[in-house]
C-alpha cells in the first residue's frame, strides 16, 4: 500500500517521520557528477558536502528515493535511481538517520512516485556524518566516499 | 603591473553587460590586489564553469535541482576577485539545487568551502590539514578579509615535498 503524507492547503506535503518507513529501510540520495571534486589529499575524486544539502523548496528537505517503495512496486531499485543518466547514489537506512536526529517521510511527486524526503538540522558536522555512514548504492568507478 | 580591484565590484566580471540591481557591492576596503581578469591564473576556468552552472537541465540532480542563478553566480565571481590573488589555484564550483553554489579547495594544506547562499549571504568553512576536522565556520556578508587569508594558506603556501623535490 503506497504511503500517503499529509499534505498542506496548498498541496505541500508536511514534514513527518512515516511509520511505514522502516529502520532496516534503505533511504537513497542521487549522486549526479556535478556533486564531485578532486581532493589532492585523497588523491582522487570524491563526493561534496553539497550533495547533503537540503533544498530551499517549500518544505526545505533533502530529496531522496524510497528504495522499499521502488522494489515494491516490482522495480529494480538501482535500475530506477540510475535511469536515464543518473550516474550514482548512495544509500542509508532509515534508522540511521533518525539516529542522528532527522525525520524521514514520503513526498511523491508526478515524476517520482517513490521520492521523500528528509528533514532535519543539516549543519556541517551533520552532513559529515551522513558522508560517514553512507554506503554506495550505485558506485561511481574512482569515486571516494570521505570518511 | 597589477592593480587595486575598482571599488565599483562589477563594473567587470563574469557578464560585463548584466543588471546587477538585485546585488550589493563587496566592500571595497578588504579586498586583494589582483592583475587584470586575463592575468589571473583562475578566471577563465572560473567563468566557463559558472557559465556551464547556470545552464543546468532542470532536475540536473536527479530531482528538482534547479540551474545555479545567474545572481548568485555573478557574486561569486567577484568575491573570487577580492579574495584571490592572480596566483590562486582555481575553486572546485559545485552547483545546489536550489540555485545556490558551493566553491571549495582541497588542497594537501587543507579545505575551504565557501556556500553561496545568496548574494552577501555566504557561509565559509575551513579545516586545516592536521588541525581540528570540524574546522571553522563563519556567516560573511560584505567583508571577506579572513577568507582571503584563508585561500592564501590553503592554495598558495609552498609544499614541503615539493619544495624538497
Amino acid at each position: 500500500m503506497p504511503l500517503k503524507p499529509q499534505r498542506d492547503e496548498n498541496g505541500v506535503v508536511i514534514p513527518h517521520d512515516h511509520p511505514g518507513i522502516l529502520p532496516e529501510h534503505g533511504i537513497i540520495r542521487r549522486v549526479s557528477e556535478e556533486l564531485l571534486v578532486n581532493d589532492e589529499k585523497l588523491a582522487g575524486r570524491r563526493i561534496s558536502t553539497m550533495a547533503f544539502k537540503p533544498s530551499s523548496g517549500d518544505n526545505g528537505g533533502l530529496s531522496v528515493d524510497l528504495q522499499n517503495e521502488i522494489e515494491k512496486a516490482g522495480l529494480d531499485a538501482k535500475a530506477y535511481v540510475t535511469t536515464p543518466q543518473w550516474m550514482g547514489s548512495v544509500r542509508i537506512e532509515a534508522g540511521q538517520l533518525r539516529d542522528e536526529g532527522f525525520i524521514v517521510g514520503s513526498d511523491p511527486i508526478e515524476s517520482n512516485p517513490y521520492h521523500g524526503e528528509v528533514w532535519g538540522n543539516f549543519t556541517r558536522p551533520k552532513k559529515r556524518r551522513l558522508l560517514a555512514i553512507c554506503e554506495w548504492f550505485v558506485r561511481i568507478d574512482d569515486v571516494a566516499i570521505d570518511k | 603591473m597589477t592593480k587595486t580591484q575598482s571599488t565599483a565590484a562589477f563594473t567587470g566580471g563574469f557578464f560585463r553587460d548584466a543588471s546587477t540591481k538585485n546585488i550589493v557591492s563587496i566592500s571595497s576596503n578588504h579586498i586583494r590586489n589582483v592583475s587584470d581578469e586575463k592575468g589571473n591564473r583562475w578566471s577563465d576556468k572560473v567563468t566557463v564553469r559558472l557559465q556551464n552552472l547556470i545552464r543546468l537541465t532542470p532536475g540536473w540532480d536527479g530531482y528538482q535541482g534547479r540551474p545555479v542563478s545567474f545572481v548568485n553566480a555573478n557574486f561569486a565571481y567577484q568575491m573570487l576577485h577580492s579574495i584571490c590573488g592572480p596566483e590562486t589555484r582555481a575553486p572546485q564550483i559545485i552547483p545546489g539545487s536550489a540555485g545556490d553554489l558551493q566553491i571549495e579547495w582541497h588542497t594537501l594544506h587543507g579545505d575551504i568551502e565557501l556556500h553561496v547562499r545568496g548574494p552577501n549571504d555566504v557561509h565559509a568553512w575551513r579545516a586545516m590539514t592536521g588541525s581540528d576536522p570540524d574546522g571553522e565556520e563563519l556567516n560573511l556578508t560584505v567583508n571577506f578579509v579572513v577568507v582571503a587569508q584563508w585561500v592564501k594558506e590553503v592554495t598558495e603556501a609552498p609544499i614541503a615535498t615539493e619544495t624538497a623535490a
